[in-house]
């Protein structure tokens, strides 16, 4: 009897299971290709096939954690920072991709519908006054690494992009009121449309007693009292042309804990966004977004002043995307204007009003090379006062040999911008003076990054791995430029720093409504210049070097679900440059959970429980601590 | 009297020449899906017909076209053209106000009474679907179920990622359960969400293509690519005859495929009738 040889069976073998797995695929390849058209139009990438690392948050799993505010949101991601943290001026948390945790990260560029939210007074965001309401949130997208080609300078580190609800086409609404042992809160919404067009009102109220002082008893001036009003409006004349107005306010009175005196701080943030959007049959789509936002603060002591600053910023966009070569080549192109100013008599002493304006084109272009090979290239050019002409620039490859499984190497170069602060400030406070520099050039960072990720199990397990080197030269630091009286303290930007790290994430959605995720992240800092900053930031030690958080989602019987979260973070030194102050923190671990009951279609009673393993635990440098605490609320829809 | 006669001429000349004029496929890709279709197409048709893809500009002379996909149908088209769009559930008038739409979903009637065939304890049928280009399809099929003594409610999904949280929150009752060929509601995910769904309680979990029975769906109740080209040929020819017809067509032979563990694990059989293709 003749034998066949043994890579014959081997090659049958494979081609038999090649062939089952095209076979099983062939069930769902026409829907996804229509569903790419589908995206398309709204704009939206498959993000499996992303050349970078994107994590997404869906408003399903939102309401399914009850995320209360956004740094709730992004605790849990893997490659992310989260602190609970307060500033000197009543910034409320802390959030840094990829370490270089501090009070205001100026490499992470965070935008809302598009609309950049990132404050060119000290860089960075101020988390608790963005003017958006988690009940508007449609889904977060979360960029980890580079992406100033597409998204401008400052996207250093990664982006993270609110995108907010349309308004459907239906009368909907909802109800919600919640309370629990250190807040309140209560939002609405309404929205009705048609066809053509829609709209949609929603409005929240918040108000925390905050947390305690650091030893976990007693009030550290921690508090807020917070109002958010949206409004979204669209109108479409025809199929392939939308219009959009967006406008809303956040206004917020805090407690800024940490001092002697009581300390108070108001902040308020609002915004109007006017979007235009058409479909140009086969010569892609066009988009034009024009903006305004202004951001004013007041606080009684700024430390030990009065201090008012008025922020604004006005933005206009216009860009093309293109696909051509039947469908194997895809073009962004684009360019924008932004002036962005502020006023300040105290922070920018003899002259109040400084302003930056930033001129950027830039042009996006991916291959599908073959089948299997996609490559993407991206390229900017910004001109702006503060960096004058800077170039940024990413590459990818992406490979992949199955359907459900991507390899991708990407490469980027991306610009920060000096915050004005740095570069235009005199603030006396004091006995210290802060002067900026204004020969301060921008940072540039460099970054290289592997990843894999895979679909397996009709797309129940998604996985995704990610490994990075990154390295910032001519990063920014303070340093005491005479002793004085009185000590003056500048900007300078001789260092170099570098971090690199592993980010693996594991979801599993096994039925309707139960699922489980995994992440960890590893990240290890490089810093020339120590902990000999001004302000005793220590970078190396400024971010855990090991991140593990695992957790999920269950329906049970008779409209109960439950959600349950276990956090590690190792343990690392609480950095505040705001305020100047260093706090080691030791490992920790945190666990919320959530039990819902959903008596009917629409509403749900809940009992949340955050940080339940200890009474309270510090994680910031700001002299308070993280308490435990409980919630419970009810919330109705109707139409959504 | 010459010159008259001369532009009479020209004009019977140019006319000829526009209408025998082949039409132009477009395709929104080289897709097999879309390849099938096309063959259909051309096999109806009785001839091969130039075809271009959706980027590409057709011939300058070219007024009838067969869009094959919603890429392909969603371009602009030459004023006064005459379109007929198929396996493009994403596709509306919008600028052409001559398009024709071969529907993906198989003529409501035929597919509520295959349905009952085949599950004949089915009383209420819950369809799930997100698209606003679903609605009237949706719509259809709801009134044939009237028509037939089905209850079938609609559950529109929207956005699509809320499907989870959409069964979980159903109440009354459910036979049984069918998904719309929705770009926007059929992938992998959602239809292991309603599968698991369905085998928890038993009920049958019905698709509207082939391929979702060999995935596990009990039964499917389908169009083939190939079929829907040759929809598309047979509206086309007729509008250009003067018969413009619906503005929706569907075509006119459905499959029924049934998945025999998961349609005997919902409670169906041990017979399918009307079943064209049994998979062990």
């Amino acid at each position: 009897m003749h034998k066949f040889p043994l890579w014959v069976g081997v090659v049958l073998a494979a081609l038999s299971v090649s062939a089952a797995d095209a076979a099983e695929d062939d069930a769902f390849e026409f829907f996804r290709e229509e569903a790419k058209v589908y995206t398309a139009s709204r704009r939206e990438e498959s993000a499996w096939r992303a050349p970078v690392a994107v994590d997404v948050v869906t408003a399903e799993e939102i309401r399914a954690y009850g995320y209360a505010s956004l740094a709730d949101l992004l605790r849990f991601r893997a490659g992310l920072d989260v602190y609970d943290a307060r500033s000197a001026d009543g910034s409320r948390a802390i959030v840094s991709a990829r370490g270089f945790t501090r009070d205001f990260v100026a490499e992470m560029q965070v935008l809302i519908d598009g609309r950049s939210v990132y404050s060119p007074f000290l860089g960075g965001v101020y988390w608790a006054s963005l003017p958006v309401q988690m009940q508007d949130i449609e889904r977060v997208e979360i960029v980890r690494g580079p992406n100033a080609a597409l998204y401008g300078s400052n996207a250093a580190l990664g982006v993270i992009n609110i995108i907010t609800r349309k308004p459907g086409r239906r009368p909907a609404g909802s109800l919600s009121a919640s309370g629990g042992n250190r807040s309140a809160a209560a939002s609405e919404a309404a929205e009705a449309g048609s066809p053509r067009g829609g709209l949609r009102v929603s409005h929240s109220y918040e108000e925390a007693t905050g947390n305690p002082a650091p030893n976990g008893v007693g009030n550290a001036n921690d508090f807020l009292h917070s109002n958010k009003l949206n409004l979204r409006a669209s109108l479409s004349p025809d199929e392939a042309t939308e219009l959009e107005f967006l406008g809303g306010g956040s206004w917020q009175t805090l407690g800024v804990p940490g001092y002697a005196v009581d300390t108070r701080s108001s902040h308020a943030h609002d915004f109007l966004q006017l979007r235009a959007a058409r479909d140009l049959d086969s010569a892609g789509s066009i988009e034009a977004v024009i903006s305004r936002s202004e951001f004013r603060l007041s606080e009684d002591r700024f430390l030990s002043r009065p201090v008012d600053m008025r922020v604004y910023q006005y933005d206009a966009e216009a860009l093309h995307r293109l696909e051509w070569a039947g469908g194997r080549a895809s073009s962004v192109a684009g360019g924008s204007w932004r002036l962005s100013g502020i006023y300040s008599d105290q922070l920018f002493t003899g002259r109040p009003a400084q302003q930056n304006r930033v001129v950027r084109g830039f042009v996006h272009q991916s291959l599908h090379l073959t089948d299997r090979l996609t490559a993407a290239a991206g390229f900017s050019l910004e001109d702006s006062r503060v960096g004058g002409l800077q170039p940024a620039w990413q590459a990818a490859a992406l490979f992949s040999p199955r359907e459900d499984q991507t390899f991708r190497l990407s490469y980027a170069r991306a610009p920060t911008m000096p915050p004005l602060f740095n570069k235009y400030g005199d603030f006396l406070l004091g006995a210290t003076r802060f002067v900026g520099n204004e020969d301060l050039p921008p940072q540039h960072l460099s970054s290289w990054e592997a990843g894999w990720t895979c679909r397996a199990l009709d797309g129940a397990l998604k996985s995704d791995v990610t490994l990075y080197y990154l390295e910032i030269r001519d990063r920014i630091f303070s340093y005491v430029q005479s002793a004085g009286p009185p000590r003056v303290t500048a900007y300078d930007n001789r260092n170099r720093a570098s971090a690199r790290g592993v980010e693996l994430s594991e979801e599993y959605a096994f039925s309707a409504g139960r699922a489980v995720f995994a992440n960890y992240t590893f990240e290890r800092i490089q810093d020339d210049k120590g902990p000999t900053d001004t302000f005793a930031t220590d970078l190396r030690r400024g971010t855990p070097s090991h991140k593990l958080n695992v957790g999920g989602r269950a329906l049970l019987a008779r409209g109960f679900a439950g959600t349950v979260v276990l956090g590690y973070k190792d343990a690392y030194d609480a950095n505040s440059s705001n305020r100047g102050t260093r706090r080691p923190v030791p490992r920790s671990f945190r666990l919320d959970s959530r039990v819902s009951w959903t008596p009917r279609p629409g509403w749900e009673l809940f009992l949340a429980g955050m940080d339940l393993l200890q009474p309270y635990r510090v994680e910031s440098a700001d002299g308070t601590a993280s308490p435990r605490r409980f919630e419970g609320g009810v919330s109705a829809r109707f139409g959504l | 009297m010459r010159i008259p006669l001369l532009l009479t001429a020209l004009c019977v000349a140019a006319n000829a020449g526009v209408s025998s004029a082949p039409p132009v496929a477009v395709l929104s890709s080289e897709s097999a899906h879309y390849r099938q279709a096309l063959d259909g197409f051309t096999e109806a048709w009785g001839s091969t017909v130039p075809v271009i893809l959706a980027g590409q500009l057709p011939p300058p002379q070219a007024w009838a076209f067969v869009a094959i996909g919603s890429k392909a149908a969603a371009r602009r088209w030459p004023q006064d053209a005459v379109v007929v769009s198929c396996l493009a559930p994403s596709a509306s008038a919008g600028d052409a106000a001559a398009l024709t739409r071969v529907s993906l979903l198989p003529d409501p009637t035929i597919l509520v009474a295959r349905l009952r065939a085949l599950a004949p304890s089915l009383r209420v049928l819950r369809v799930f679907w997100s698209s606003e280009s679903s609605r009237s399809d949706t719509e259809a099929l709801v009134a044939a179920g009237e028509d037939q003594g089905l209850v079938v409610l609609s559950e529109r999904v929207d956005p699509p990622s809320l499907l989870p949280e959409r069964l979980r929150g159903l109440d009354g009752p459910a036979d049984g359960l069918w998904l719309m060929p929705d770009p926007a509601l059929v992938n992998e995910q959602n239809f292991a969400t309603v599968r698991e769904y369905a085998a928890a309680r038993r009920i049958p979990f019905f698709g509207p293509t082939e391929g979702l029975a060999e995935r596990g769906a009990a039964a499917t109740v389908s169009v083939t690519f190939r079929e829907m080209g040759r929809a598309a040929a047979l509206a086309l020819r007729a509008k250009l005859n003067g018969r413009p017809g619906p503005e929706t067509v569907r075509a006119a032979r459905v499959t029924v495929t049934v998945n025999d563990p998961a349609a005997r694990a919902a409670g169906l059989g041990p017979t399918f009738t009307g079943a064209d293709k049994v998979l062990p």
